[in-house]
């Protein structure tokens, strides 16, 4: 007997049953995709809220600068080395660290100036896109500064206000200038929010009389290196210089990520086992139903063998339109969850762990967004049908004809 | 037919197809018991976390300058708090009502100068309840008397000012006219807590020390921190007692003065009632499942009844009987299931440590304990039932409308 | 924030540099100075130290070094004093810096940038800071705990150091005073009771600064240090140096000449 064509017919010989069958592993389908595209897209979004801005994947700083700052530990030869890391695929950017006072209005606050070269800090560094208020670093106008949001406050400016800053040079003279506020950044870390002024690379050379070096280089790899090939190639070319991933230089940061990372891998793994339960409810009723019907098959002479095959054959036409299915339904729901995605809270931006998180989640697709969960309907709906397929095709055609 | 007759011949439809309804009867379960286990998990901490904020920081909510939310600051103070304070205590949901002068202070030694953050409290009025650092004192003592000439310090703070026990720390501070003023302490205790803007940025002193240097009245002080014993009722209580205050005082309540942790909190929240939808939608879409073909397949058996006399209205709420049934069955199946596992992690927890590391992860900075624990409030219990009662309803409204469209004449045709 | 700089008292510093009031007027031994051998010695020789610019002005001109591991600076500065409540200090060398100044007004410090001509009040949490970039600090110059009321003091040593006779007198703070040092021990000479030095010690009894004066000279009829030398223990080869080129006292100068507007018009 040809049992994909029985099969072709059974199915849509009782439309109803099929219908609610294969409406069931579309639904599990379309809410494994999204599901899977939404945790994705958290833990992506994670990472990329604690890397993008201002940490990024390995950091360079000059030996003993993290335990005991000083604006004379610096590291030598930074475009030199940046041009290597380059050619290895890592794009970096320097900064330039100093501590010294601000001022503005009758209030004064201490403060870490940070220098930065602003086309090269783009390619490594979000921070541009965060500004709040007002612009962005321009390195034509050095006499403008980027300042932390609760500094801001402290101070009581805006952009467009002056800033008086004072340190103390590298060369012990009294450095002291004055700056215009060009704009105030979203949460970004607690230290930014509280102490942060960023000026040009330039104005940081001036203002502290660094005339070379910097103090740290942050390097971003490319997405498919692992994060310890990426570590090995910049100690290659910085050695003697203190180099750290991320992971080692804010481990609570990285051990909290990785435990947020944990929960979200349960809660996938209970959706995915709730889904399992509604299409095995489905297939068990989907068989159990029509026990009469393989009852009398079997009466006929259909070889427990034929009725095993035919139902997972059905199993599998279902499945194969509840693939289509689900998987065309999820274009508009994915569409939605990347460029709207769900907003959790109309607050803008909060700090965990000192960080700023973005409050609208997205989804982010991907192939996998789609074969894990089309393979794991299948794998389910197999599994799923086994149990009452086996029992149909061991039936004993009496007794299935009198179930009731 | 009686409606009590309904419910019983509903009752045993349901269990004449033993193994259906037990597979739906699972599914209802499971989801109550996730659902109770994820919201008990985030009542509890975001509960405790909120009363962790309470005690770091001004209570659950705070008395203070109007003017000190936006722009804090030492010369914004309130005073005769004695009498506040006392007002506040009357309100029967506030437990605790302390005092206190917070700001920035200048810390010299002979090595080594730096800044911190200070919090001047009154040692007989205040425990670990309301100031969570007292728990962390490692060494020394708390204060004797809030003229004490003590001062407690963060243990990194002590480290970089390179003193210890019994060592001179002279603090120099700003008064309210902006004037500079001194005054000598030692070091009477070391506080550790695992949080570094803590343990490098904190220093606690004697109140009334504190108000001797900077000159304050004895009634005057940066803040009153009201403590209540269920943080939800936060908002009320604040409403409430504002009534005693005029406007020289603020009552604000501590989403507002740490909207980070609050923002953190309704994120959270947020993402777990998503996730709850999620799991409401998949459990309704199986008991639709259930009913819809449990239906379908009694269709003959429903034109039979409706042909001696059934009506389409009386089907209808046979089926709607079995729903309810199954939602109540599923209710009871769903707590028994649920009991032992609440119970475990209700008194045990979940032991995240090894994940998040000894410290506790820091949010906004409040430090969350690493072993979870689920403390579901009765309200979401009680919302987690009706939820369920309700999903299966309406997944059964589908089906018991089928039931009762019924035509007998064509039905019994089915075989 | 800024380089950690230990406290001294600069008024007793700066002021010390000046004048030490010897029974100058006469010459000769002063006729109330108790006997070194009395109880009230150790007092009477440090409220003169304390007292040295009670009623005081000046005005003149002085050198300062400084030395530290990463550089070393030379700045001419131009001071202006009344007592030891009052003081404009104003920087002529180097050019990139001159015009700033330090104005102290009874307790408030207040410093003028010249590059961006604005003033800043220094405020409690800048006090640990630097002042013009030495070893003092801001905290210094509003210091006002008095030698003679403060501390607790015993002559310790009389007799010859380094070819002088001088006295030594070892001061303990008193348990309330907000004094940050163990010990200070204040070298004078005997002959005239300039000072000599000061070694500053933590509680442990560690010496952490030294300040010595030097190149004693009298003007307008008082006798002074003019080279004092500060040196942190702890970081050897560092120190700040004040030499005072020109001085001139009893000049016209009151109280108004004080203020931030002189402070920013200079």
């Amino acid at each position: 007997m040809d049992t994909f064509r029985m099969a072709w017919r059974n199915v849509w010989r009782n439309k109803r049953r099929s219908v609610v069958t294969v409406s069931a592993m579309s639904l599990a389908l379309l809410v494994m995709i999204l599901y899977t595209s939404l945790v994705d897209g958290y833990i992506k979004q994670m990472e990329r809220n604690l890397l993008d801005l201002e940490l990024g994947e390995v950091q360079i700083f000059a030996e003993d600068y993290r335990d005991s700052p000083s604006i004379y530990k610096r590291i030598k030869d930074t475009q030199k080395l940046i041009e290597r890391l380059k050619a290895q695929g890592l794009k970096a950017t320097a900064r330039l660290l100093a501590s010294g006072l601000a001022a503005g209005g009758d209030s004064s606050a201490g403060v870490s100036f940070i220098g930065v070269d602003v086309k090269q800090d783009r390619a490594v560094s979000l921070i541009y896109k965060n500004v709040m208020d007002g612009k962005w670093l321009d390195p034509a106008e050095p006499g403008g500064v980027v300042i932390g949001r609760r500094l801001a406050k402290n101070l009581n400016v805006k952009p467009g206000d002056d800033l008086v800053v004072l340190s103390q040079g590298a060369d012990g003279s009294m450095a002291n200038e004055l700056y215009k506020v060009r704009g105030i950044l979203r949460g970004i870390t607690d230290s930014v929010d509280r102490t942060g002024v960023f000026m040009t690379a330039d104005a940081f050379r001036e203002l502290m009389v660094v005339s070379e070096g910097t103090h740290q280089i942050i390097i971003r790899k490319p997405d498919e290196m692992p994060l310890n090939d990426a570590l090995l190639k910049v100690r290659e070319i910085a050695p003697g210089q203190d180099v750290k991933t991320w992971r080692q230089i804010v481990p609570t940061l990285a051990s909290m990520m990785d435990s947020v990372q944990s929960v979200m891998f349960v809660m996938f793994m209970i959706v995915y086992f709730a889904i399992a339960i509604v299409i095995l409810n489905a297939m068990l009723m989907a068989v159990f139903e029509r026990i009469r019907e393989f009852g009398i098959m079997k009466a006929l002479g259909v070889g427990p063998g034929a009725v095993l095959r035919l139902i997972l054959a059905e199993a599998a036409i279902q499945t194969v339109l509840a693939v289509f299915i689900g998987c065309a339904l999820s274009i508009p729901g994915l569409w939605y969850l990347t460029e709207v995605g769900i907003n959790l809270m109309s607050l803008g931006g909060i700090t965990i762990h000192g960080l700023a998180w973005d409050p609208i989640w997205r989804a982010s697709v991907s192939a996998q967004s789609y074969t894990g969960p089309v393979i794991t309907l299948v794998v389910i709906v197999m599994l799923a049908v086994l149990y009452p397929a086996v029992k149909a095709a061991m039936i004993v055609p009496v007794r299935a004809i009198y179930h009731r | 037919m009686s409606s009590s007759s309904l419910a019983s011949m509903a009752w045993r439809n349901l269990w004449r197809n033993r193994r259906r309804t037990i597979i739906t009867l699972s599914s209802i379960s499971f989801g109550i018991l996730l659902a109770v286990l994820f919201t008990g998990l985030g009542d509890r901490t975001y509960g405790s976390m909120i009363d962790l904020a309470a005690r770091m920081g001004g209570g659950h909510v705070t008395l203070q300058h109007p003017g000190y939310l936006e722009a804090p600051s030492i010369k914004k103070t309130i005073r005769d708090v004695d009498v506040k304070a006392a007002a506040a205590l009357k309100d029967h949901d506030v437990t605790h009502v302390v005092t206190r002068i917070t700001g920035f202070v200048m810390l010299s030694t002979a090595s080594n100068n730096t800044g911190a953050f200070f919090m001047a409290y009154d040692p007989e009025m205040e425990t670990k309840k309301t100031l969570a650092v007292l728990d962390g004192i490692v060494e020394g003592n708390n204060f004797a008397s809030s003229t004490d000439s003590g001062i407690i310090l963060g243990k990194s703070l002590a480290e970089n000012l390179n003193v210890q026990m019994g060592k001179k720390v002279v603090y120099t501070l700003s008064d309210k006219q902006g004037e500079i003023v001194t005054g000598l302490a030692r070091v009477s205790g070391i506080v550790t807590t695992g949080a570094p803007s803590i343990d490098s940025g904190l220093c606690l002193l004697p109140i009334d020390t504190v108000r001797k240097v900077l000159g304050f009245e004895e009634t005057e002080a940066v803040q009153v921190a009201v403590f209540i014993d269920d943080q939800r009722k936060s908002q009320e209580v604040a409403d409430r007692i504002s009534a005693h205050f005029d406007e020289n005082t603020a009552v604000v309540p501590w989403f507002e003065s740490q909207p980070e942790l609050s923002a953190f909190i309704t994120m959270k929240v947020s993402g777990t009632t998503f996730f709850e939808i999620i799991i409401m939608i998949l459990i309704a879409a199986g008991i639709f499942n259930t009913l819809f073909v449990s239906v379908m397949e009694r269709m003959r058996e429903f034109g039979i009844m409706m042909a001696i006399g059934f009506t389409p209205g009386r089907l209808f709420r046979l089926v709607m009987w079995e729903s309810l049934w199954l939602a109540l069955t599923g209710l009871v199946a769903g707590a028994i299931i649920t009991a032992w596992p609440y119970y475990y992690f209700s008194t045990t927890g979940l032991d995240m440590s090894a994940m998040v590391g000894e410290g506790g992860a820091n949010v906004a900075g409040v430090a969350m304990d690493p072993v979870m624990r689920v403390g579901i409030f009765p309200e979401n219990a009680l919302l987690i039932c009706f939820a369920v009662i309700l999903a299966t309803m309406l997944s059964g409204l589908y089906p018991a409308f089928k039931a009762g469209r019924v035509v007998p004449v064509e039905t019994i045709k089915l075989v | 924030m800024f380089r950690k700089y230990l406290n001294n008292t600069l008024a007793a510093v700066l002021v010390v540099a000046v004048v030490f009031v010897v029974a100058a007027v006469s010459g000769a031994a002063d006729e109330k100075a108790p006997d070194p051998g009395s109880p009230e010695f150790p007092t009477y020789v440090m409220a003169k130290i304390d007292d040295l610019y009670r009623g005081l002005r000046s005005h003149g001109t002085m050198q300062m070094n400084v030395k530290t591991r990463h550089w070393e600076r030379s700045m001419t500065l131009e001071s202006w004093s009344l007592g030891s409540d009052y003081s404009l200090v104003r920087i002529l060398k180097p050019k990139k810096e001159k015009g700033s100044a330090t104005l102290k007004s009874k307790d408030d410090l207040f410093m003028y940038l010249n590059k961006t001509g604005k003033t800043i009040k220094i405020t409690s949490g800048m006090m640990g800071g630097s002042w013009m970039g030495s070893h003092f600090t801001n905290d210094d110059l509003v210091r006002h705990t008095r030698f003679s009321e403060d501390f607790k003091i015993k002559l310790s040593f009389q007799g010859d150091r380094d070819g002088e006779k001088v006295y030594v007198f070892k001061l303990i703070p008193n348990p309330d005073s907000p004094v940050v040092w163990g010990r200070i021990d204040v070298t004078v000479r005997q002959s005239d009771l300039q000072p000599l030095s000061q070694l500053f010690y933590d509680e442990d009894g560690k010496k952490v600064r030294i300040l010595e004066s030097s190149d004693h000279q009298e003007i307008d009829g008082r006798k002074m240090p003019m080279k004092m030398m500060m040196r942190p223990l702890d970081k050897p080869g560092e120190y700040t140096q004040i030499i005072w080129k020109k001085i001139k006292f009893n000049i016209n100068l009151s109280r108004s000449f004080f203020t931030l507007q002189k402070l920013r018009s200079l």
